[in-house]
């Protein structure tokens, strides 16, 4: 017996339809109050941005702001008090040459890993990829006495040097499984069509590792950007220091600055990575897509 | 000239030995097809000649100059990858261009092969997408454009077809063909599938375990197998093999009562009461009465539990005594399960074996 579609009763499909996916109403509470959990200090740095000193004093902290003006005096007070033109464009620096060398050496060796078959080629993955097993924090004090030693203490160089080299290792884990599943049928059209190793790589390999290399890219631009911890302690001088080690002035027992202000820091600081993520978004979720699949 | 001429050519990984030694003069112009089961070595074989994998002892040469030592690009051939190998980040137009550009081949050369493949191969439409949104049949054919763009004087095909279906791959197989009478380039063409090695060939090469087993024209492979592993991989369905005894005037299958006459001017027959391994094609044992008349036949009855019907003919697998064979029905009806047939076996298309060797007892010539 055929069916027939126009004695069917949609409206009931339907019903059933969308009683099936009120069934997940609980989920669906549950996620509700965590996502408000989780927006939570979004509002309240929006709101405190946009009081004045005293307005902020006076009401509570959640309270909605009176207007949007006090928003540009915040923001210059927390420029000008900081010194925040130094941290944002020593960050934008160490950030872009720090991630993008980083990411280009570890395409570069992990090429060399997944491509070429050579003896001992485990052990050097292994040796790379130890790099992301220790904690950062186990490599501080011997940095910090060997960059003394080395004059490399409170430089520019120092911290770019070190920011591309601890950058490396994560990368080429990615890298090395991408280019593990690419056809290395590939490689061998593009030899027999008369390419050098090197030709083939900047040819052939890096053009086809453009969404990873933005995944990457953004990943360790934003470690980079946010890293607090080796920035204050291999830095000193404000004309060397990141952006996120420039916000301590607002912190500890001589700080005396509204809170507006501090908040008004934190915002600008944390613009540039969400600015950069809207960017490059597209390539950023089809670089995670290939390198999964 | 662009013969190719393996002489003692061996491929050894480690102590292993893929590809054992072997002899093969592929002629200039003609279309060789290098056929087999998996791991017989002839993907090794073709990646030798394209450079693509070193040759461990012998030697290579295309047209009359010895290449072992030569890389890839300095070979004067091309390949069609089985994964077409085409650069993702590039147009169609690019991917076949880029060996010309990075070997400096001047501008309106490029232009000239590039507009010559895309005419060839009916690529005008596609020249300027990406690899990402051609179907796999138009990426095959700009991969066959990446190689002739090339001017080999060799052209090296693994298994161009096996990411195809059934349908596209039919069609290309007729492309590959007449690319190859137009062009007239000398072709190397690896498949595992005998269909397409006997239909698109000039010559056949049939590998197993490293060896070549047997060189040939194509019907002349299927018509007088070297042998029975070739006799059971070139045909399909395959060949039917009995176990079988040399009895006076001729051979019987064991367990079945008739004799089938054999001329001994055709065949060395062992001596009476030798076993034989006897091979008949399923197109050589006809249910009678349906349009194949064979010319000497010997007829017997048997119960068909099994077929298959395909359309156009039928295939029964049939059985009598202990004897178990498929048969090929012309002008097929439907055959219940059980009926019982009258076959008839044609004794002139015969096939005897060596049992221990394998080796046809055929005499040269026929």
């Amino acid at each position: 017996m055929a069916v027939d579609l126009s004695t069917l009763d949609y409206g009931a499909i339907a019903r059933t339809e969308a009683r099936r996916n009120r069934e997940n109403k609980g989920v669906f509470v549950l996620m509700m109050v965590l996502s408000i959990a989780w927006l939570a200090p979004f509002y309240y740095l929006i709101v405190s941005v946009l009081k004045s000193p005293a307005e902020y004093v006076a009401s509570h902290p959640l309270a909605l702001p009176s207007g949007i003006m006090p928003l540009f005096a915040n923001v210059t007070d927390a420029w000008v008090e900081a010194r925040m033109g130094f941290g944002v464009l020593n960050s934008l620096l160490y950030g872009v040459v720090g991630a993008g060398v980083a990411v280009f050496i570890a395409i570069m060796a992990a090429h060399g890993l997944a491509r070429y078959r050579y003896s001992g080629r485990t052990f050097w993955f292994m040796l790379i990829f130890a790099g992301t097993i220790f904690p950062f924090q186990m490599y501080l004090i011997p940095l910090f006495f060997t960059y003394l030693e080395l004059g490399l203490l409170d430089t520019r160089i120092g911290m770019i040097l070190f920011y591309t080299a601890i950058c490396i290792p994560f990368p080429v884990l990615v890298m090395r499984n991408y280019l593990t599943q690419m056809s290395s049928e590939m490689d061998e059209a593009a030899r027999m069509d008369g390419c050098s190793e090197f030709r083939l790589f900047f040819s052939i390999i890096l053009p086809n590792c453009k969404g990873p290399f933005i995944a990457l890219f953004l990943l360790q631009f934003t470690w980079i950007w946010n890293d607090l911890i080796f920035s204050t302690v291999l830095t000193q001088r404000v004309e060397v220091r990141s952006v996120m080690s420039t916000l301590q002035v607002f912190q500890g027992a001589y700080a005396d600055v509204s809170q507006t202000v501090v908040m008004a820091a934190s915002l600008l600081a944390s613009l540039p990575t969400v600015v950069l993520f809207f960017v490059l978004r597209r390539h950023f979720m089809q670089g995670l897509q290939v390198s999964s699949n | 000239m662009a013969e190719v001429v393996l002489k003692n050519a061996v491929k050894a990984y480690g102590t292993h030995p893929a590809v054992k030694g072997i002899n093969l003069k592929i002629e200039d112009k003609s279309f060789v097809a290098l056929v087999g089961p998996s791991g017989c070595g002839k993907s090794t074989t073709l990646r030798m000649i394209a450079g693509l994998e070193s040759i461990s002892y012998g030697e290579i040469s295309i047209g009359g100059e010895v290449v072992n030592d030569l890389p890839s690009r300095k070979r004067g051939v091309s390949m069609v990858f089985q994964s077409y190998a085409l650069y993702p980040h590039m147009t169609v137009r690019k991917n076949l261009s880029f060996g010309l550009r990075i070997t400096g081949v001047a501008k309106d050369e490029i232009e000239r092969r590039v507009a010559f493949a895309a005419d060839v191969l009916e690529l005008g439409p596609y020249m300027d997408r990406k690899p990402a949104n051609l179907s796999g049949g138009q990426r095959q054919r700009v991969a066959m454009g990446r190689a002739i763009v090339r001017e080999p004087k060799v052209f090296l095909f693994d298994e161009p077809l096996s990411n195809l279906d059934a349908k596209l791959r039919n069609q290309m197989r007729v492309e590959i063909k007449k690319l190859h009478q137009r062009l007239h380039n000398t072709i190397v063409y690896v498949t595992h599938d005998q269909v397409e090695a006997m239909t698109m060939a000039d010559v056949i090469v049939i590998m197993r375990d490293g060896y070549i087993e047997q060189v040939g024209a194509p019907l002349d492979v299927f018509n007088r197998p070297a042998n029975k592993f070739v006799a059971g991989f070139i045909g399909a369905p395959q060949m039917n093999f009995f176990d079988g005894t040399v009895v006076a005037g001729g051979v019987t299958i064991n367990g079945f009562d008739g004799i089938f006459p054999i001329d001994p001017a055709r065949f060395n027959l062992p001596a009476v009461g030798r076993p034989v391994t006897i091979g008949l094609r399923p197109e050589d044992i006809v249910p009678f009465g349906h349009g194949v008349q064979p010319e000497r036949p010997v007829e017997f009855e048997a119960s068909v539990p099994l077929s298959e019907s395909l359309g156009n003919e039928s295939i029964l697998f049939a059985e009598t005594g202990t004897v178990s064979f498929a048969a090929r029905m012309q002008q097929p009806r439907a055959v219940a399960e059980g009926e019982i047939l009258t076959f008839e076996a044609d004794t002139g298309k015969i096939h005897l074996f060596d049992q221990d060797s394998g080796s046809t007892l055929r005499r040269d010539p026929d």
